[in-house]
């Protein structure tokens, strides 16, 4: 389907108000497969279904009924205007015979100038500051617009045209607008000629001779001279035709020669036809044409237009978790006796996940004195842990790798540890060798979380 | 429409506690709402992260708790005798009889998806020294019999990797080096051909979302092209203005709008941060930030100018080329007719808008209007710098949040030497985006054709950066 006013004006306020998921969208797109290449038809298609959406009246249609109101009137007033100027330029007193070069003027001159404008004007019309739009009737019609009720104006003002396309509605209206105008000017000779007998002839001030005003006359009918020859006056009925306005009354020669001024009528109707009307009418389907382009360019920089036809176009690719993941939970903060001094002895000391040449470091770098040294977790099994446990009594000196956090394995450890002994437990993070064996602060700090969790007043922690 | 169980490969990350298992899984499926803490067992349960294509899932990540009590699953694997074929309905009948008991709550969790036909990504710290307390995990994995690779971590700056190594080898298919903190999108997807190579039937579904993958890092790139393009356009392009009932204005009036003008500026730049961020699902770092990005450095400083915009001489330079360009339409159009005098008015035209605009924001004028009020009115911006500064803040940020991981939690901070080699447009590139600049200062509609150039010559310099 062809994306038109309405269409734009539907899509501006489906895309405001009812534009979907990125999900929606994309299903909808697979729906439609075949169309995911031609995004305006898929467009046309997204807003037919969006489309009950909207509540009735839809704003498009009554915008557009304002403005085809508006257009139609007009249309009638430049119709009216056309049939009684041609009416007027037509008139037959009786005195004199009608100056055809007025009427020539009028379905030659002035179509073929405005015509010139207009195809200039569509030239600059994707410039947004086009003076000879701006100078165009058609685009006086926004005045009449603001004679309308208010909250239709309002209605109005809320669609947000691109300039360039307000550019174009405007050229194809004037385009219309001279189409009615000529028309009227059309009928007003076809009137004319069957209601009344009028002497056709022709009259300058410029010293103009028949042979050249033949000449003239023959370029402009030479669109249709080869297949009606009737329509093209000869140079005898151009030298019969000629008037002197001397005198005031009827030339005697012109009274002579009245049934052959009459044939000029046939001229001017063809003179009519083609350039006020079969011209016209081409540059009028010109701009329609060209307004369809400017419709379909300026779609893709509407508010949200780009978005909606990635949301359609682009594969819904997700990485994410479906579901939510559940809150953490925060442990009441609980606090745990930490040391800066060792004792200077301990029945036990324990290393945890440690080999034997790093327990024998550890110990002869600090000033303590030991009963026992045993070595748990680690490669130990659990019955061998237990075997320690077995063996423990009074204070324990317990060394822990800082960087690898409490896991539940070493918990219960110490936990079955702590109801063992009657004596004190105390923890030592220690660092990696890179570090001399000093734990860092941020990993002391997990080890004291999570022990002072245990809520065990014999356990107690070296920093 | 889900792809059955059988038919696309999953993965489960697993390993000890606070290892980085759930930075990887957060990096690997884009997701900054994966919880990530340095407490241990901040994750208690497996969660899945599946990528789909339209509702189809090419493979899946989960995300486990790390091993807590794996000697006593072990021991308990082993007090009988176990021929290798039957070791894994021995772990099946561990998760079986121990479901319902919370000591085991995360080895059932994080075995779960393994026996239910997830490979098997170990994650461990390779800059801390390697324990033999990690062979217990190493053997409860094993017996799964599932594929397996070992990723190796670096945490701190301490490197233990050739250690690791020499023991991951003898449990592991392959073992691979991964940062989830530094990864950029070619490591990520290094990662997924080596995560292809763990069974052959896997390959087809992970090179697919090797393929989705990389179309969606080029649509991402695109979309954040087109979305600096309307940011461009909207801010150089805007026009702020105030009614006024008296003929003169004073100075404090015309203060208040310039601020309101610029205050307007700043919003439409964030709200295009904000976006930019949402197409790189970053939008809880935007939110939680206390400093956003950027904020630091207002947009109409000194700082940013200097920093983000181009010399009084850069500009000259840029001015008359953008101008000739502009001109050149003229010449083509008269078939050359014009003796290039198109080209030269457009280059000196250029010029003086630079040297006329140079030290001043945005013109201010005062309006007629009707029923006898006047419009005091400010923009479009005239500035010449301003379009760079704005863009290459931009061009910034995009490039920051585009290969942050999402794993990454700190502040973003802005260092000023990185970021200096950081912002690079060529001269090319800045004759075409001047075209554009010059339009929109004469308060002129973009044409689509103009805009899409625009987008091209961004979407190659984020390429650049982000790739």
């Amino acid at each position: 389907m062809n994306l038109g006013i309405k269409e734009i004006i539907d899509l501006y306020e489906l895309i405001d108000t009812h534009r979907g998921t990125r999900e929606e969208n994309r299903a909808f797109a697979l729906k439609h497969k075949e169309l995911l290449s031609t995004p305006l038809k898929l467009l046309g298609l997204w807003r037919e279904s969006k489309l009950h959406l909207l509540p009735h009246p839809h704003s498009s249609t009554t915008m557009m009924k304002l403005i085809s109101g508006v257009t139609l009137f007009l249309l009638l007033l430049s119709f009216a205007l056309g049939l009684f100027s041609g009416i007027g330029l037509l008139h037959y007193s009786g005195d004199e015979p009608v100056n055809l070069i007025y009427f020539l003027a009028m379905v030659c001159l002035l179509p073929l100038v405005t015509m010139i404008l207009s195809i200039m004007a569509m030239l600059r019309a994707n410039q947004s500051h086009s003076m000879l739009v701006h100078i165009s009737p058609a685009y006086w019609m926004e005045q009449i617009i603001l004679l309308l009720p208010r909250h239709h104006q309002e209605q109005i003002n809320m669609l947000k045209i691109n300039p360039l396309l307000a550019n174009w509605i405007v050229l194809k209206r004037s385009q219309l607008l001279a189409l009615s105008f000529s028309l009227g000017l059309f009928l007003a000779l076809i009137g004319v000629v069957v209601s009344r007998d009028i002497a056709f002839a022709w009259s300058t001030t410029l010293d103009i001779s028949p042979e050249s005003f033949h000449y003239i006359i023959s370029l402009l009918a030479l669109p249709w001279s080869e297949f009606l020859p009737q329509a093209v006056p000869s140079l005898e009925l151009i030298e019969k035709s000629q008037y002197f306005r001397l005198g005031g009354k009827l030339d005697s020669n012109l009274v002579s020669n009245a049934a052959l001024l009459g044939l000029w009528w046939k001229f001017l109707a063809m003179a009519t036809l083609f350039y006020a009307l079969i011209l016209r009418f081409g540059l009028y389907l010109f701009a329609s044409f060209s307004l369809r382009r400017a419709i379909e360019r300026s779609i893709f920089s509407m508010d949200g237009i780009r978005e909606l036809l990635h949301q359609m176009q682009e594969p819904l690719v997700t990485t994410q978790a479906q579901e939510q993941e559940p809150s953490m939970q925060i442990s009441k903060e609980k606090s745990i006796e930490t040391i800066k001094q060792l004792d200077s002895n301990y029945t036990t000391v324990i290393g945890w996940a440690i080999d034997e040449s790093m327990l024998e470091i550890l110990i002869a770098q600090e000033p303590i004195t030991a009963n026992n040294s045993y070595l748990a977790g680690g490669l130990n099994s659990l019955k061998e842990d237990q075997n320690i446990i077995d063996k423990v009594k009074g204070n324990i000196l317990l060394y822990v790798k800082s960087w690898e956090p409490p896991t539940m394995d070493f918990i219960d450890f110490l936990e079955d540890l702590s109801q063992r002994t009657r004596g004190e437990i105390t923890l030592y993070p220690i660092g990696t060798v890179d570090d001399e064996y000093r734990s860092r602060e941020k990993k002391f700090t997990i080890w004291e979380k999570k022990i002072s969790e245990l809520n065990d007043e014999k356990i107690r922690m070296k920093r | 429409m889900q792809r059955s169980n059988q038919t696309y490969p999953r993965f489960a990350v697993v390993g000890h506690p606070n290892k980085g298992k759930s930075s990887i899984v957060s990096t690997l499926a884009y997701d900054e709402s994966v919880h990530i803490s340095t407490v241990p067992g901040t994750t208690t349960q497996q969660r899945s992260y599946p990528l789909t294509i339209d509702g189809v899932t090419l493979y899946a990540l989960f995300d486990t708790p790390g091993f807590q009590r794996s000697r006593a699953v072990l021991a308990w694997l082993t007090e009988v005798e176990v021929p290798a074929h039957k070791r894994v309905d021995r772990v099946k009948k561990f998760v079986y009889e121990h479901r319902d008991n919370p000591r085991y709550n995360d080895e059932i969790e994080l075995l779960e998806p393994i026996l239910a036909g997830a490979g098997i990504i170990y994650v461990v710290d390779g800059s801390k020294p390697y324990g033999v307390e990690y062979e217990a995990e190493m053997q409860i994995l094993e017996w799964c019999g599932q594929p397996s690779m070992a990723l190796i971590n670096l945490i701190d700056d301490t490197n233990y990797v050739d250690e690791w190594k020499s023991a991951l080898r003898h449990y592991f298919q392959m073992v691979r080096l991964f940062n989830p903190m530094e990864a950029n999108f070619t490591q990520h997807i290094a990662l997924l051909e080596s995560m292809a190579q763990l069974r052959e039937e896997w390959t087809s579904s992970i090179k697919e979302s090797i393929k989705s993958f990389e179309r969606y890092h080029k649509q991402k790139i695109r979309n954040s092209a087109e979305l600096i393009t309307e940011l461009q356009i909207d801010a150089l392009s805007y026009v702020a203005s105030e009614s006024v009932t008296t003929d003169e204005v004073s100075d404090s009036d015309k203060e208040l709008l310039m601020d309101k003008y610029k205050g307007s500026l700043r919003t439409i730049e964030k709200k295009s941060h904000q976006k930019i961020a949402k197409i790189w699902n970053h939008q809880l770092l935007e939110k939680e930030s206390e400093i956003p990005l950027l904020d630091e450095m207002d947009l109409f400083s000194k700082e940013s100018e200097s920093l983000f915009g181009l010399s009084k001489k850069e500009l000259l330079v840029t001015g008359m080329a953008g101008g000739a360009l502009t001109g050149s339409g003229v010449d083509i159009l008269l078939a050359g007719s014009s003796l290039m005098l198109g080209s030269a008015i457009g280059a000196v035209v250029g010029a003086a808008s630079v040297m006329f605009g140079y030290d001043e924001v945005a013109d201010m004028k005062l309006l007629g209007w009707k029923l006898g009020r006047k419009e005091l009115q400010v923009g479009p911006i005239q500035n010449p710098n301003f379009p760079y500064v704005l863009l290459q803040r931009t061009l910034y940020y995009t490039t920051e949040i585009a290969t942050r991981p999402h794993a990454d939690r700190s502040k973003i901070n802005m260092d000023t030497s990185i970021l200096l080699s950081k912002i690079f447009i060529d001269d090319e590139s800045k004759k075409n985006l001047e075209k554009t600049h010059q339009t929109l200062r004469k308060s002129k509609v973009i044409k689509e054709e103009s805009f899409e150039e625009y987008v091209v010559i961004i979407e190659k310099i984020l390429k650049d950066r982000v790739s």
